[in-house]
């Protein structure tokens, strides 16, 4: 069967899949269609300074007097196309390195692999800052090095599969029937090595947005750009978890981590599914 | 003409060193061995697990290199070749591989698994051509199988893909690997069948390896009979079957279960020792019921006791 229907039709006997898919799709039209919900400009400004939730404003105002349930809406865009756009960049490498250091072998994955190793040791979040203060904090410029920096668990994943797929026989048939290593690694490997690619990924999205949050809070980045990490930066600098002014950190903290969650269970989906062994049929 | 011309072919497995012992060691898969196969016989080399016949075949594959001796196909050498040199012999060699489960790769279509061989070697092919090779192997209509995947096909059905996709590109020669040991027995003989009739038909040889003595006597113009990395005994099914010498065949002929047959005549004892540490004089005596003091001491030679009919044995 081929492998989308084959998943989609797996996927609605499987609660996690369809929760994940649920919170994934819900935040994806918020990001959408936030101009249309947002009852007020985000970044205008106004008299009612750190107003509690009301019905005017469902998640209160800040210090500035703006209306939080806009920027929280408005702050959905930033994290879902960082993770997505740094985690496609953190994929992609990750699957060729792995393909082509587990193809290959020898002296390129020995090379390789101790880069894979250097990357997993240090930890990513002060290269991150360091970089970033380095090349400059612009969205394009964190997306890269998100990405740049979360592709060893992938190509670790990827390796370890890929040196099993190049041993099967069909691997031998097609090297026999004069396949070059290119053909090989991308008609023969690479599709048997997808399915833990895609859970890969969806954990990788998760990760990045984790850590976009996390730079933009601590302040690494651009602070203007409306995200959530970026409200809960501003709360957190203005003092208001002291102050007692719940309303401000708490929204964005539990959507970073709801849509963190919803990428979890889509990766949880995608491995139960496509991997017959944790399949409950 | 000689198909396939193997001149004291080895191949040792280098093993990990250890601390404590200075000397290199290794598992000799294949321990010289001289092997021709005429052009349109169907050539079947027997032995045990670990007894180095699938290595040979992918040397014959050019898969992986011997570690000393020539293979030439049709007259040319293959490990002395260039790169497009070995393209154009490659083309005309197949393989079948035992499991039918893991020779299609399980993320392509029936129809791609069978025209990759075409395709790669810039064959041209239509429809009909493809349509007319499924049908040959069985699997009728071919409409109903091409667009399948192998997780939708039972086992005998892949492997009939697999001896399909072996066939599509017309090959001199093929290298079956144990082609029917992983399927029901009741479709074995149309297989072996099959691989008869396009021998005869296209004048394509067959190197079929195999452990089971009975399968190679169904087909088998000439036998190999192979032994921790050496042949023991090679000659016409004839020669093997009915008058066999090494007390390795005897025995193996033996132990195929034969309906209303009582106690066997040839015994043999325990299992194919380890190719790594192998025993003095003639690597057989362990397990050998006629072994004597010579046996443990000289290797016996490799002799033509008939015309056409080779053994090595001190018995002889």
């Amino acid at each position: 069967m081929n492998p989308l229907t084959s998943y989609l039709s797996q996927l609605r006997r499987s609660t996690i899949g369809m929760v994940g898919w649920g919170i994934i799709a819900s935040f994806v039209v918020i990001a959408l269609i936030a101009p249309i919900i947002s009852p007020y400009n985000p970044y205008a400004t106004s008299n009612a300074y750190l107003q509690h939730p009301s019905l005017l404003h469902l998640f209160g105002t800040n210090q500035e007097g703006q209306d939080l349930f806009s920027q929280n809406m408005y702050g959905t865009r930033i994290p879902l196309l960082v993770g997505s756009t740094a985690a496609l960049v953190a994929v992609l490498m990750g699957l060729i390195i792995g393909l082509f250091s587990g193809y290959f072998g020898g002296i390129l994955d020995e090379i390789l692999m101790r880069v894979t190793d250097f990357f997993l040791v240090v930890p990513a979040i002060v290269l991150m800052i360091v970089i970033s203060a380095l090349i400059g904090g612009t969205l394009t410029n964190v997306i890269l090095i998100i990405g740049g920096l979360s592709w060893p668990m992938t190509a670790r994943v990827v390796r370890s599969m890929v040196l099993s797929i190049k041993e099967w026989p069909f691997v031998e048939v097609a090297k026999s029937s004069n396949g070059g290593s290119i053909y090989i690694m991308f008609k023969h490997i690479l599709p048997n090595v997808m399915p833990v690619v895609f859970a890969n990924a969806a954990l990788s999205v998760a990760n990045a947005i984790f850590t976009q949050s996390a730079l933009v809070f601590i302040g690494v980045g651009d602070v203007t750009d409306l995200s959530w990490g970026n409200i809960m930066h501003f709360a957190y600098i203005n003092g208001t978890i002291t102050a007692g002014i719940w309303w401000y950190m708490i929204p964005p903290g539990i959507f970073i981590v709801l849509l963190t969650v919803g990428f979890i269970f889509l990766s949880t989906s995608f491995e139960s599914i496509f991997n017959p062994r944790t399949r409950r049929v | 003409m000689k198909m396939i011309e193997a001149k004291n072919v080895k191949k040792y497995f280098p093993l990990k060193k250890s601390i404590l012992s200075r000397n290199d060691r290794y598992l000799k898969a294949l321990d010289g061995i001289s092997l021709e196969i005429e052009k349109g016989v169907i050539h079947s080399l027997v032995g045990e697990t670990g007894s180095g016949k699938t290595t040979f075949g992918r040397i014959v594959m050019a898969l992986t290199p011997p570690t000393s001796g020539t293979v030439k196909v049709d007259g040319i050498d293959l490990f002395s070749l260039k790169k497009n040199e070995m393209k154009l012999i490659r083309k005309r060699i197949q393989i079948i591989f035992q499991d039918p489960y893991s020779s299609l790769n399980p993320k392509l279509k029936i129809r791609a698994s069978i025209t990759e061989p075409l395709k790669l070697n810039h064959v041209k092919f239509d429809e009909k051509m493809v349509t007319d090779v499924v049908e040959s192997v069985g699997l009728k209509p071919a409409s109903d199988y091409l667009d399948r995947f192998p997780g939708e096909m039972s086992g005998g059905q892949r492997q009939r893909a697999a001896i399909a996709r072996a066939f599509a590109i017309s090959p001199e020669l093929i290298i079956a690997d144990e082609p029917v040991s992983m399927v029901d027995v009741s479709i074995r003989a149309d297989f072996l069948n099959l691989l008869r009739e396009t021998n005869k038909r296209e004048n394509l040889t067959v190197l079929l390896i195999t452990h089971d003595l009975f399968v190679a006597s169904y087909i088998s113009d000439k036998i190999s009979v192979l032994y921790l990395g050496k042949i023991v005994e090679e000659g016409s099914k004839e020669d093997i079957i009915e008058r066999p010498l090494h007390p390795y065949t005897q025995a193996l002929l033996d132990s195929i279960p034969i309906l209303g047959m009582g106690e066997r005549e040839v015994k043999i004892k325990g299992e194919i020792p380890n190719p790594i540490d192998l025993p003095s004089g003639c690597r057989f005596h362990p397990r050998c019921p006629f072994s004597e003091d010579k046996c443990r001491q000289i290797e016996p030679e490799y002799r033509e006791i008939k015309r056409g009919h080779f053994v090595a044995c001190h018995l002889y």
